[in-house]
């Protein structure tokens, strides 16, 4: 019972999380001021619900955007899985509750995540698809979002909880 | 005498407390009034906060639409090359680590976009050419872009009447590459499509030549192209289908 509701709750947040990143992309994208959305919601699960939670809807939202794009397939699967994976071995190291922290683990990703995948590209592809100022810019966009994703992702759980 | 002291001590006594209690009673009747006063302008402010903010959302959506107005009267004005439709279309995904690598378009097969089909983009009122549909669905497209790293495509320079290749680097400077020592190539210098790769037609603008370094031992000429429109902010394109 408890397998399926947790299977259940995965599904409801891949969904919830793919339209909130495709919905942000349709106002913000076009102008490249978006946050990479996968990556904070990741971050947030994995500091609120654990590891393989958060990996696991990490490696899901990864392969989708994956498949939407022409770069290395898995590379952001795997780089959003190990993110959820570190988010999660470290919560209760990291005081997710004040806004600072929020933003400082969320910048500390953004760099994680961008090496990871940067380094995946160059040994796979060859090169790099983004640039650093770029990396910097969505860094930052990444520490001003993370409170707000991190308040919802928060709400998110006890409302499902509370149903 | 003893009843006048009694009364004036009572006087004495009572009169500052009436007063206080009146003016007490008073007060809080003001403060009813206030309170009621308080919440009605409360509700009123209310009421004008939401007027000013769907304000500010409607000027917002309204400078929104302008500018894709803007940017979709530019797709129309776009004349065609002979023998060639256009099909605009409006970027429905893009994804940061492949940022210069593909966009996924929101028309497909469905609208008559086939494999291969080149696309244009128009930023700032100029046009380009932006790469080619490499994959479709039904009601989706996904463009590989020339910046990517894995992009070549035969290019010429028609004030010098000279052809090279190329080549993106996953970043929005492209190198023209394999052109001549000899080649009169200058900065400013407009960089079209050459029509020789079998993909794109002739003559789609892609850059200007923004720097050029020429190697005494070597052959080519190191030429550095910047595209005409914006690779960071491509919203609408226009998909080339051969045809009717």
């Amino acid at each position: 019972m408890k397998t399926r509701s947790s299977f259940l709750f995965l599904l409801a947040t891949f969904f919830t999380g793919w339209a909130i990143h495709v919905v942000l992309f349709r106002y913000l994208g076009t102008f490249g001021v978006l946050p990479s959305v996968l990556l904070v919601l990741t971050l947030s699960l994995g500091t609120l619900r654990g590891s393989v939670f958060a990996e696991t809807a990490g490696f899901m939202w990864g392969l989708s955007a994956d498949a939407l794009g022409t770069t290395l397939f898995g590379s952001q699967g795997l780089a959003l899985a190990f993110i959820g994976y570190l988010a999660g071995a470290f919560r209760r190291q990291i005081d997710m509750d004040y806004p600072q922290m929020q933003i400082i683990v969320a910048v500390i990703a953004s760099i994680v995540y961008w090496a990871g995948v940067y380094l995946l590209q160059i040994i796979f592809k060859g090169g790099a698809s983004f640039t650093f100022v770029e990396v910097c810019l969505w860094t930052v966009f990444n520490g001003i979002a993370c409170p707000v994703f991190h308040s919802g992702v928060r709400k998110w759980i006890s409302l499902w909880k509370a149903g | 005498m003893p009843v006048r002291t009694v009364k004036h001590f009572l006087y004495y006594l009572l009169s500052p407390t009436t007063s206080n209690a009146s003016k007490a009673l008073s007060y809080s009747e003001n403060s009813f009034l206030r309170i009621g006063e308080l919440v009605r302008l409360y509700q009123k402010n209310r009421l004008l906060e939401s007027h000013i903010l769907s304000r500010i959302t409607l000027e917002a959506q309204l400078a929104t639409l302008k500018a894709e107005n803007e940017r979709l009267s530019s797709l129309l004005n776009f004349a065609p090359l002979p023998s060639y439709k256009v099909v605009p279309s409006r970027v429905i995904f893009r994804e940061h680590n492949s940022w210069y690598d593909s966009v996924l378009l929101g028309r497909g097969a469905a609208d008559g976009i086939v494999m291969n089909a080149p696309v244009v983009a128009i930023s700032e009122k100029k046009t380009g050419l932006i790469g080619r549909v490499v994959e479709v669905n039904r009601n989706s497209a996904k463009v590989k872009l020339l910046t990517s790293n894995s992009s070549a495509t035969t290019a010429s320079i028609a004030r010098a009447r000279e052809t090279g290749v190329i080549r993106g680097d996953g970043n929005p400077v492209f190198t023209l590459d394999y052109m001549a020592m000899e080649a009169d190539v200058k900065v400013g210098d407009l960089v079209t499509s050459a029509g020789l790769g079998g993909y794109y037609p002739a003559g789609l603008p892609i850059g200007r030549v923004t720097n050029v370094k020429s190697d005494k031992d070597g052959m080519f000429q190191a030429i550095q192209v910047t595209p005409t429109v914006a690779y960071g902010r491509i919203a609408e394109v226009a998909v080339l289908v051969t045809g009717p």
